[in-house]
Parts: structure tokens; C-alpha cells; sequence
């Protein structure tokens, strides 16, 4: 059986199992993507798992990933790669969005919807006090998760 | 002292130069640019507005902020028009230091939205200064009034223009009903501080926000307008309309007005002098929304 994914990963990880026998944990995509991209990569603490340390592991958080934008062309972090933990596909999804209603500010009577805003895919919608990620189209590219001021959405992986 | 506000500046010192007609009523100058002639436009309107040298004198540092929030160029002001319009600036004052300055939509990369909108191919070639706020610019502190939100952290370098021109498509908007010159400016300021703006209220920020920056002169593009859902996707509508004022709460509100008007909206001005940012605008002294105190002057190129 596979193992499912604890941790988001870079875009272009193979399944989670191989990824953690591919991956030598250079930190080679983290580099490349705080050189190159939005910097939304980074390493992962001893505290997570001796298993797991050192492993790249996307925060949406701290960036979104431009894999819709700027890294559309090339994507530097998969190009750093030297053992093929991260391979070249032709589309990405990095995760899956998680809506929680007690945080948005939208449902709490503020004037809020910035998720719909600045999704790239246009896979949101808000009707009668929900909010709705269409998965189908969604690609986990993390932008509304950045950008929520209530922190209402989380990213998990899928 | 600095997390008070105590150390904050006050807010910008704008010229305070009204374009008003002999009557003493403000003027908004709407141009019909069907056959694509944007610089022809500019000249006409300023010459009937009384001329660009009143607002703009030589040696002045002019930040122009267009929209440029989105990576998709049906979602930003349209390139060849701020070319033109600058390119205007510098044949009539030809010492002017233009500068176009942006913040995208907070997640997006400003520099990237640029590039992949058609700014650096338009104007790469002209003597302008293109600057992506996010990474180019420090931020200053600017007291307001209110207490809801003391100060406003604002990028330095738009705070420090002598003239400061919001140029912005003419855009629906999911949470603040439109976006024009006055939801404009939400583009001078820092990632975190839109994430403040959203928890506080977000209309009322907005005017706060114009109070603080007093904008100059909005040119909002209208030659082709996003309708029913904004403001990243919506439907595209061919206009082809420049709306040129100082006043930009009179400017909005008739942009606004034409906004549903095209969308097909019963009664489109009672729903333009709702909206909650240009009301608040109105209450703030921004500009006037007494519609008899508005001089609308329609031209042709």
C-alpha cells in the first residue's frame, strides 16, 4: 500500500514513499526557488521526524508557489533536482484547500473575499454564506491561502 | 514610540489643484476613444481641462499607479494607454520624472505581472522609471484621523510624489462592489497591510487611505471594462472611454455610473452613490458627489 502524504511538497514530487527514498535532501529546490521563484519552499525541522528532516516541503504561508505565474515556463525548483524526486509533469496540483467557516471573515459580517480575488484559476465561489473550492480545477498553488487575513484556509496534501 | 504611531508623518502633501470649470464646478472630462488614438485623447481632454502644466510642473517627480494586481492582461490598465499618457507628460513638461509604481494583489509577483502584461514591451523603450513597490521601495508611517486605524503604512515612494495619478481600469469588484481610482491606490501599500484593510473594514480603510494619500488626478481607463464578477475574471466589455478628473470621488462615481450602466443595472446612478467606499469618500471630504456641482463635459477624438 502507498503511503499517503504527510507533508506538502515542491510541485512534480513523485509518490511520497519513492520521494523519500529519491530524495538526498540537498536543499537544492529550496535554494533554487528562494533564488528564482517565490521562496515558498522550505526545509523541514528534526521535530517532524527524523524520517522527514531535511525534506522540501511547500508553505504557503510564507509564499505561494508561482507555478501558475512566473514558473509557469520553467520550474527551477523540479531543474535543481539531481535525483529525480521532482519530475517535469504537465500540470501540477500541490494540494488540496481546507475552508474553515469559524475563521473567514466573509461569513463573520466583514467585507472579505480576497481568496476569490487573487485565485488564478478563478475555483472559488461564495453563496449563501459558503465558501466553495472547486478541486477539479484547483491546482494547490496556495495564493488564497497566503493571502486569507483571517487564516480560514490551510492547505493539505493530496 | 514607533508601534503608537507616535514617530508617524503626516498625511501627503498634494498640490491641492482642483481642475474646475468657470462656474466653480468640478470637472469630469470623458473621451470617446474609439479609433484607438490615446495621445490625440490626452491633448484633446487636457485642453479643455486647461492645460496639464497647471498640475504638473517641470522637475516634478509624478508617480502614476495603474492597475497591474493581475498576471492576465484583461484584469490590468491597459499598457498603451499609460504609454501614451506618459509620453503625453513628457512632451508637455519635459523635465517631469515619471515613475510608474505597482504593488500587485498580495501573492502576486509584482515584477512577473509586469512582464507577462505587456508593461516592459510598451514601455521599456521610454525614458520612465518602472518600479516594483513589494521589492524597491521602504515604507513610511502616516497618521489618519480615525481611530479605527491610526496609521497606515504606505510605501515611501508614493508618499514622496509631488503629483500622484491613480490610473486604473474600470473593474467589478466581489468585495468592495467596484474597483476604481480610489480602490486604486490600495496598490501603495505593503502585503500586510491589505490583510489589515480586509480585517478592519474594508471601505472604510479605502477612504481613509485616499484621505491620507490625497491622489492628484485619476485617469481611469475604460476602453474596455470588466462587468458582473471582478476583479480577476469577469466579462470583458469594449467601452472605449478615458475618464480624466482631479476630483476622484467625482470620477468614480460616474465611472461607476457607467460601469452599470453597461452591465444593464436598473437605475445605475442610485447604485454608484451607493457604494460604501465612495460614500465614505464623500463623508471624508475626498471630493463632492453632489451631482450639481459636477461639471461632465463628453469629447470625441
Amino acid at each position: 500500500m502507498s503511503m499517503t502524504r504527510k507533508f506538502l511538497r515542491p510541485p512534480g514530487a513523485i509518490s511520497e514513499e519513492e520521494f523519500l527514498r529519491k530524495c538526498i535532501k540537498c536543499g537544492k529546490c529550496v535554494e533554487a526557488c528562494e533564488k528564482y521563484g517565490s521562496g515558498c519552499l522550505e526545509l523541514l525541522s528534526i521535530f517532524k521526524g527524523l524520517r522527514y528532516w531535511r525534506t522540501p516541503t511547500f508553505n504557503p504561508f510564507k509564499a505561494p508557489c508561482e507555478i501558475l505565474g512566473k514558473c509557469s515556463v520553467r520550474q527551477y525548483c523540479i531543474e535543481a533536482c539531481p535525483t529525480g524526486a521532482l519530475v517535469k509533469r504537465h500540470s501540477y496540483k500541490l494540494g488540496k484547500v481546507i475552508w474553515n467557516p469559524n475563521k473567514c471573515i466573509k461569513v463573520r459580517g466583514g467585507e472579505c473575499l480576497v481568496c476569490i480575488e487573487v485565485c488564478p484559476m478563478n475555483a472559488i465561489r461564495f453563496a449563501n454564506k459558503v465558501l466553495q473550492v472547486r478541486d477539479s480545477i484547483c491546482r494547490g498553488c496556495g495564493k488564497c491561502v497566503h493571502a486569507c487575513p483571517g487564516r480560514a484556509l490551510t492547505l493539505i496534501p493530496c | 514610540m514607533g508601534i503608537l504611531g507616535l514617530r508617524a508623518k503626516p498625511p501627503r502633501v498634494s498640490k491641492g489643484f482642483k481642475y474646475l470649470s468657470d462656474d466653480g464646478r468640478v470637472m469630469v472630462v470623458i473621451v470617446d476613444v474609439r479609433g484607438g488614438e490615446y495621445y490625440e485623447a490626452f491633448r484633446k481632454a487636457f485642453k479643455v481641462l486647461g492645460g496639464l502644466r497647471k498640475l504638473i510642473s517641470s522637475g516634478d517627480k509624478v508617480v502614476i499607479k495603474p492597475n497591474v494586481g493581475f498576471t492576465h492582461s484583461d484584469a490590468v490598465t491597459n499598457p498603451i494607454l499609460v504609454r501614451d499618457f506618459a509620453r503625453y507628460i513628457m512632451d508637455e513638461v519635459p523635465n517631469a520624472n515619471i515613475i510608474i509604481a505597482e504593488s500587485a494583489v498580495a501573492g502576486n509577483d509584482t515584477s512577473y505581472c509586469f512582464e507577462s502584461t505587456g508593461y516592459m514591451d510598451a514601455l521599456g523603450n521610454l525614458d520612465v522609471k518602472i518600479v516594483d513597490l513589494k521589492r524597491l521601495s521602504g515604507t513610511v508611517k502616516v497618521r489618519t484621523d480615525s481611530r479605527l486605524i491610526p496609521y497606515i503604512n504606505v510605501y515611501e515612494l508614493v508618499y514622496d510624489a509631488d503629483v500622484l495619478i491613480s490610473m486604473p481600469m474600470l473593474k467589478r469588484h466581489i468585495e468592495a462592489t467596484v474597483t476604481i481610482s480610489l480602490k486604486n491606490m490600495m496598490g501603495a501599500i505593503p502585503d500586510s497591510e491589505k490583510r489589515k484593510f480586509h480585517l478592519i473594514g474594508l471601505s472604510r480603510c479605502i477612504a481613509l487611505l485616499n484621505k491620507v494619500l490625497n491622489p492628484d488626478l485619476a485617469v481611469i481607463d475604460a476602453t474596455r471594462i470588466m462587468a458582473k464578477s471582478g476583479p480577476g475574471h469577469g466579462e470583458i466589455i469594449e467601452l472605449n472611454k478615458i475618464i480624466i478628473s482631479s476630483d476622484l470621488v467625482a470620477a468614480d462615481l460616474i465611472a461607476a455610473k457607467m460601469l452599470f450602466e453597461a452591465e444593464g443595472v436598473e437605475r445605475p446612478l442610485e447604485k454608484a452613490l451607493n457604494v460604501k467606499h465612495i460614500r465614505l469618500a464623500y463623508k471624508l471630504d475626498i471630493g463632492t458627489l453632489d451631482l450639481s456641482r459636477i461639471k461632465i463635459i463628453n469629447i470625441e477624438v
